[in-house]
């Protein structure tokens, strides 16, 4: 079954119909647009008559990229963090209708508006789209601010893995035990673990937290930015992690001077979060987590280029990834060093 | 015996054709494979032009403060220690263990993406970009 077929097409019509309420839906254009290795977005143009959302309406479909009664669950939960962030003010595409039965396209799906910009990181680093630089880091600062006022208890997202005690002991446990039992040495990554144990903050409260909140994860136009995407890594944590995860290396596109996202330096990024929050950022906190997001990174690397290596999967962006884990080592071993200094 | 040129050379000539002449062809959504390609075969190069020499100096390196053995065992041993926590005092023997992965980390970007390094500050920058 895939997207295309006629038959499917019609069962996602009378899907919209239904869901909106309408008296007749048509679906005028169903196009793949750019995902990412685990999810699928189409362009979904239909002509809806009658109902909340009568007219012609440019929507965004979203789905697994592969069929998998695992990954289906995840896109309830998306769905229900992203209606929750789209009522706190977060600027988001509005997520509409959710579909769980499978039976309609093969998986479960959601429904959102379409909305204006290009995620290409490239581009925006580049400063060809997005406009000012130092505009759209600070209104990704403010978005970021706003959805770290969202706290548990919060019953729309019981899916979410409950908040932890210690984000940071919860994030750093799999990644030990991932290159615990890896068949290769890694040990800048040991580095960086031991570090991490030994070197813990006090456990913040837990916030909302994007979980990939970074350039290529927002769409910009020539104007600025414009939405807040992909809400699969959604959930509890510190809300530092995202601040750090958005200074990763990898996400400044090259711009590597720029340490926020590649637009701005971090400092920048900081105050601008930090007015918008009215929460001061303590550099060793932020640090700790830059350490964190290395590490992290170093490990979806890893488990990318086994995806090629051991799972067979034909990609060479994934392959590549094999050679991504330096970047991070380097991280591990400036900021520890730094640290060390501090202290 | 080889002819000439070299790998080395050889992929360096077809890393810029694909840059220069092909991909500006392709459609836009399809640009991106074409970096990817080009930066697969600069990495490559690199390896080609470095050979085996900072693989045998990154051997002798970890053989200094580790003991014989081939460079694999010599990196487990090294990550065994550390998570045993054998470095965690401030001393010489954590200051030597930080330099020695210093050293293999400078090693495998000069590689893998030395523009990274040089904008670390760590090495000067390549001319062709390596991203």
């Amino acid at each position: 079954m895939t997207l295309d077929e006629a038959a499917t097409r019609e069962r996602l019509a009378r899907f919209l119909c239904e869901a909106a309420g309408a008296r007749a839906t048509d679906i005028v254009e169903l196009r793949p647009l750019s995902g990412g290795a685990v999810q699928e977005n189409w362009l979904l143009v239909a002509a809806i008559a009658g109902g909340a959302l009568a007219g012609r309406q440019k929507l965004v479909l979203r789905t697994d990229a592969a069929t998998s009664l695992s990954m289906s669950s995840d896109r309830v939960s998306e769905f229900a963090v992203q209606r929750l962030v789209h009522a706190a003010g977060v600027t988001v595409p509005e997520p509409l209708f959710l579909c769980r039965d499978a039976k309609v396209i093969g998986k479960p799906f959601f429904v959102m508006r379409w909305m204006p910009g290009t995620a290409d990181g490239e581009r925006i680093v580049a400063g060809e789209i997005g406009g000012s630089r130092a505009v759209l880091a600070e209104r990704l600062a403010r978005e970021l601010a706003k959805l770290h006022q969202l706290r548990p208890p919060r019953d729309a997202l019981v899916a979410l893995r409950a908040p932890p005690h210690d984000a940071a002991q919860a994030r750093l446990e799999p990644l030990a035990r991932f290159l615990a039992a890896h068949d290769e040495p890694h040990p800048v990554a040991e580095w960086g673990i031991r570090w991490l144990m030994r070197h813990a903050p006090p456990p913040a409260q837990p916030v909302l937290c994007h979980g990939d909140f970074r350039t290529g994860n927002y769409l910009a136009d020539e104007h600025g930015f414009t939405a807040l995407l992909d809400w699969d890594f959604a959930g509890w944590s510190d809300p530092d992690e995202d601040i750090a995860w958005f200074c990763l290396g990898y996400w400044r596109f090259g711009a590597y001077a720029r340490e926020a996202g590649g637009l701005v330096p971090r400092a920048a990024f900081h105050r601008a979060y930090e007015a918008a929050s009215g929460r001061a950022i303590d550099p060793a906190r932020a640090r700790y987590w830059e350490v964190m997001a290395a590490l992290r990174w170093l490990v979806i690397a890893l488990e990318q280029r086994d995806r090629f290596l051991k799972g067979g999967e034909r990609s060479l962006k994934l392959l590549l990834n094999g050679r991504r884990p330096a970047e991070c080592e380097l991280e591990i071993l400036r900021l520890t060093e730094q640290a060390d200094e501090v202290a | 015996m080889r002819d000439r040129p070299d790998g080395a050379a050889l992929l360096d000539f077809a890393r810029a054709a694909l840059l220069r002449d092909l991909a500006p062809l392709l459609p836009a959504e399809r640009r991106q494979e074409a970096a990817l390609i080009a930066r697969a075969m600069a990495i490559a190069a690199r390896e080609t032009a470095a050979g085996d020499a900072p693989l045998r100096a990154c051997q002798a390196a970890l053989a200094e403060l580790l003991g014989e053995g081939d460079l694999d065992t010599l990196l487990r041993r090294m990550a065994a220690a550390i998570r045993a926590g054998d470095y965690d005092a401030p001393g010489p023997q954590r200051a030597q263990a930080r330099r020695l992965l210093w050293a293999i980390t400078v090693q495998k970007l000069r590689e893998s993406n030395p523009d990274y390094l040089a904008a670390s500050g760590l090495d000067q920058p390549s001319p062709n970009g390596s991203r």
